[in-house]
C-alpha cells in the first residue's frame, strides 16, 4: 500500500516549507527513516526521514519550491489501483542502519566541500572541523559570516546574475567639452542629465519585467551607484528628468554624504527606475556592471583620462572615456540599447541627438 | 541616616556532587539503595528515555507528531530521581520531561497522543501519580507544593518531586511554591534541571547568584549541586531529599547541572545563538555512555543487555507510534465540553456554532 507523505509542520505552526534538495529519486528503494528530502522552514533547514518503507514512486514538489503544510510531497510504495493511496501506518520495520551521524549544518558543509562524510565515520558525530580538515583547503583565514549590506548586496546581485540574460554594449564619449564648461561640478550630475534626457526618448530603457508584462514606466528615478565602508548601495535620485543639473549635483552630494555617514532611509534606496554606475578614477577602462534587477538596464560611465583620438584625420589628446550600457536581453534589443547609449553620449558631447 | 550597604563577597560556588568516575584518575563512588539490579533497571530506564526522545524527533520531522520538546542528554536527571522515589510518590513533569511517565509503565502511545494533540494523550494523574505535563514555565511549582503539603495533612508517606529548568527560577510561581513549601514543611523535592539556556537567554542574562542552588538559603531549605550527567549523584541527591521529606523535614532544591545539547524543541535553531563547540564537546560526554562505563567497569553491563535494552525500547517505540496513529479522530466538541462544569452562554453558542459548520464541511 502506498504511503502519501505530507508536508510536516516542522517548526510551531509554520505555514509552509521551501524544498531544498531531495535526496532520492523516483523508483529508488528507501527504508523507514533514510533522508527523503531536506526542508528550509521560517525556523530552520532540517532533513527529514521516511515514515515508510518501499520504493519511491512519484515526487510532487520540485526542488526550490514553496509547499504549504499538508500539500503531498511524495508517494512511498506502489499506489492503490482505485487512484486512493491509503495514508495507513507504516511498515512496522524498524531498519538496523548505520548512517553517518552528522548536523545538517556538517552536510551541508560536507556537500559544498565535495567531502565525502562517510570516509569521516568514527565514534560519534562528524563535526565541521574534520570535514574541513579532510577537504584539504586553506585552514587558516578569517571567517565572517555575510551580514547587513553584505548580504543585501550578495542577495540581490545573486538574483540578477541569476535571472537576467545581460548584455553589454560600450562606446567611446569625449568628455573634453564637458571638462572644459563643468566648473566646480563633477561629471555625474550631467551624466544623469543626459541619462535621463535619452530615457525620455528610448522609454524601453526605463521599464521593469513582471512576470509576463513589461511595465514601461512614466516617471524616471535614477539609482546611483556608491561605495561607502559597509559595502555598494544605491541611492535614488528621484524625477530626474525635471531637474537641472545643478540640482542634481546638490541631490547627489546629499545622498552621497548620507551614504558614507549611513544614515540613508529606505525610502532613500527604494524605486529607482534605472541605475547610473560611476566610480570615477576605479570605474575601469570598462566595465560591465550588473542590472540593478528588477531594472532592465543599467549606465556605466568608466576612468576618464587623457587619450589619443583622431578627429578630422589629426591625433588629437582628448579626454575620452568609455560608457557601457548593460540591459536585460529578455526585454530590451540591443539596436535599442545601443541607439539609447549613442543619445546619452551625444548629450555627453554637447551635440544634438543623432539619428 | 543613610543606611548603609555591605556587599559581602560571594559564597564559594557549592560542591558539584559526582559519583561515577572517568575510568581513569578519578574512581567510581558508592550510593546506597541500589543493587546490581537496581542499577540495571535504572540503565534500563535511561536507554528507554533516550530511545523515546530519538524517535520522537524523526516522528516530528515524519509529520507524525507535533512540536516536541527534545531532552536528549538529560536522561540521567529524569531515571535518576525516579528511581529514588516509591510509587507512592508523585511527580511533577515540565515539558522537558514529557516521557517520565514511561519510568512509572505509562505506555509510549500514550505519550505520543499528548504530542499529536490527540486527547487519548490526557491521562488521570492519580492513576500512576504523575501529574500532567506542565507547559507554562514554573506554574506547576505551587501544585506541587500543594499537593506535597496535603500528602502531610493527610498523613500519607509520600513526596513530591517537580521538574523544572533554570528558567523557571526567575519565575513568580517558582518563588511562591518553594516558599511555601519551606514554611509548611511540606515534603517536595525541586529539581532544576540547569541546562544553562531559557530558550536562547543563557544562565549569565538569567541570574546573578553563583548556583542556582545558592537560592535555596533564601527558602530556609537546603540546596544541593549535582552533575547532571551522572545518573547515581542524581538518585542520591534525590534519595537523601525525600528521605527528608518523608521524615517531615521539608523540602529541598537540587540543582542538576547539564547542559542542553539539543534544540530547545523542534521549532528551534540554536544555531544561531549557541557555542555548537561547546555542544559537540558536551555530547562527547553524554550522561548513557557515562552510565554505560560504570556499569562495565562493575561488570554488571554486557553487550547482549545493552542490546536488549535498546531493542525493547525500539520495539515499544514501534508499538506505540502504530498505537498513537491507529487512535480514531477525537470528537471537535471536546474542545469545549471539558472547560467548564456550567458553560457560559457565549461558548454554548460557539461550540453549537462549530459543529453547525462541520456538518455542512461534511466532516
Amino acid at each position: 500500500m502506498a504511503y502519501e507523505f505530507r508536508m510536516p509542520d516542522l517548526g510551531e505552526g509554520v505555514a509552509e516549507g521551501e524544498i531544498v534538495r531531495w535526496l532520492v529519486a523516483p523508483g529508488q528503494e528507501v527504508a523507514e527513516d533514510d533522508l527523503l528530502v531536506e526542508i528550509q522552514t521560517d525556523k530552520a533547514t532540517v532533513e527529514v526521514p521516511s515514515p515508510a518503507s518501499g520504493v519511491v514512486s512519484r515526487i510532487l514538489a520540485e526542488e526550490g519550491a514553496v509547499v504549504p503544510v499538508g500539500e503531498l510531497l511524495v508517494v512511498i510504495g506502489a499506489e492503490d489501483g482505485d487512484g486512493v493511496p491509503g495514508n495507513g501506518p507504516p511498515a512496522v520495520t524498524e531498519p538496523v542502519q548505520s548512517r553517518v551521524q552528522a548536523t545538517p549544518a556538517v552536510r551541508r558543509l560536507a556537500a559544498e566541500l565535495g567531502v565525502d562524510l562517510a570516509a569521516l565515520a568514527g565514534d560519534g558525530p562528524v563535526t565541521e572541523a574534520a570535514v574541513r580538515a579532510a577537504a584539504g583547503g586553506p585552514a587558516g583565514g578569517r571567517r565572517e559570516p555575510l551580514r547587513g549590506v553584505r548580504r543585501a548586496i550578495a542577495e540581490h546581485l545573486s538574483r540578477s546574475h541569476r535571472e537576467v540574460p545581460a548584455v553589454t554594449v560600450v562606446e567611446e564619449c569625449d568628455f573634453t567639452h564637458l571638462s572644459l564648461t563643468r566648473g566646480e561640478l563633477s561629471y555625474l550630475p550631467f551624466v544623469l542629465r543626459a541619462t535621463a534626457d535619452a530615457l525620455g526618448r528610448h522609454p524601453a530603457l526605463n521599464a521593469r519585467l513582471e512576470r509576463d508584462e513589461i511595465v514601461y514606466l512614466d516617471d524616471v528615478h535614477l539609482g546611483v551607484a556608491m561605495q561607502t565602508e559597509a559595502g555598494l548601495v544605491v541611492p535614488v535620485v528621484r524625477d530626474a528628468a525635471a531637474k537641472a543639473v545643478e540640482t542634481l549635483a546638490t541631490e547627489v552630494a546629499d545622498l552621497g554624504a548620507a551614504a558614507a555617514a549611513g544614515t540613508l532611509v529606505p525610502e532613500q534606496l527604494r524605486g529607482s527606475t534605472f541605475t547610473v554606475s560611476s566610480a570615477g578614477r576605479l570605474g575601469g577602462l570598462f566595465a560591465t556592471p550588473l542590472v540593478n534587477h528588477p531594472e532592465v538596464a543599467i549606465l556605466g560611465v568608466h576612468r576618464i583620462a587623457p587619450r589619443p583620438a583622431v578627429i578630422d584625420g589629426a591625433i588629437l589628446v582628448r579626454d575620452i572615456g568609455l560608457v557601457s550600457c548593460t540591459f536585460d536581453h529578455r526585454v530590451v534589443d540591443g539596436a535599442v540599447a545601443s541607439a539609447f547609449l549613442l543619445d546619452v553620449i551625444a548629450g555627453l558631447e554637447g551635440r544634438e541627438p543623432g539619428p | 541616616m543613610r543606611a548603609s550597604m555591605r556587599v559581602e563577597p560571594s559564597p564559594a560556588m557549592p560542591e558539584l556532587r559526582r559519583v561515577i568516575g572517568d575510568g581513569e584518575g578519578h574512581p567510581d563512588g558508592e550510593v546506597t539503595g541500589l543493587d546490581d539490579a537496581g542499577l540495571l533497571a535504572l540503565h534500563r530506564s535511561m536507554v528507554l528515555l533516550r530511545t523515546y526522545d530519538e524517535r520522537s524527533l524523526t516522528y516530528h520531522r515524519q509529520g507524525r507528531i507535533g512540536t516536541y520538546a527534545i531532552f536528549w542528554g538529560t536522561e540521567a536527571i529524569q531515571a535518576g530521581s525516579v528511581h529514588a522515589l516509591d510509587e507512592v510518590d508523585w511527580v511533577f513533569p515540565s515539558y522537558r520531561e514529557s516521557a517520565i511517565g514511561l519510568l512509572r509503565g505509562m505506555a509510549p502511545a500514550t505519550i505520543l497522543a499528548w504530542w499529536r494533540g490527540h486527547p487519548a494523550g490526557w491521562w488521570d494523574p492519580r492513576e500512576r501519580r504523575v501529574a500532567s505535563i506542565c507547559v507554562p514555565i514554573a506554574t506547576h511549582v505551587p501544585h506541587a507544593a500543594g499537593l506535597a503539603w496535603g500528602l502531610r495533612l493527610r498523613g500519607e508517606r509520600g513526596c513530591a518531586v517537580c521538574y523544572f529548568g533554570d528558567g523557571a527560577t526567575s519565575e513568580g510561581a517558582f518563588h511562591e511554591g518553594a516558599n511555601f513549601a519551606a514554611v509548611m514543611d511540606a515534603p517536595l523535592v525541586l529539581l532544576c534541571n540547569n541546562n544553562q539556556w531559557a530558550i536562547s537567554t543563557p544562565l549569565a542574562a538569567q541570574t546573578r547568584a553563583a548556583a542556582l542552588a545558592d537560592k535555596a538559603a533564601g527558602y530556609g531549605m537546603p540546596g544541593v549541586r549535582v552533575d547532571g550527567g551522572d545518573v547515581l549523584a542524581v538518585y542520591d541527591a534525590t534519595r537523601q531529599a525525600v528521605e527528608r521529606a518523608r521524615a517531615g523535614e521539608g523540602p529541598t532544591l537540587i540543582e542538576a547541572v547539564t547542559y542542553r545539547m539539543a534544540p530547545h524543541a523542534t521549532a528551534d535553531d540554536p544555531s544561531l545563538y549557541i557555542d555548537e563547540a561547546r555542544v559537540e564537546e558536551e555530547r562527547r560526554s553524554e550522561c548513557v555512555a557515562r552510565y554505560e562505563g560504570y556499569l562495565r567497569r562493575r561488570g554488571l553491563l554486557t553487550d547482549e543487555l545493552a542490546e536488549a535494552a535498546r531493542a525493547d525500547a525500539l520495539a515499544a517505540m514501534r508499538e506505540g507510534i502504530a498505537a498513537a496513529e491507529a487512535l480514531p479522530a477525537p470528537d471537535p466538541a471536546l474542545v469545549f465540553d471539558t472547560a467548564y462544569a456550567d458553560p457560559p452562554a457565549q461558548l454554548v453558542a460557539e461550540r453549537a456554532e462549530l459543529l453547525r459548520l462541520l456538518s455542512e464541511d461534511g466532516r
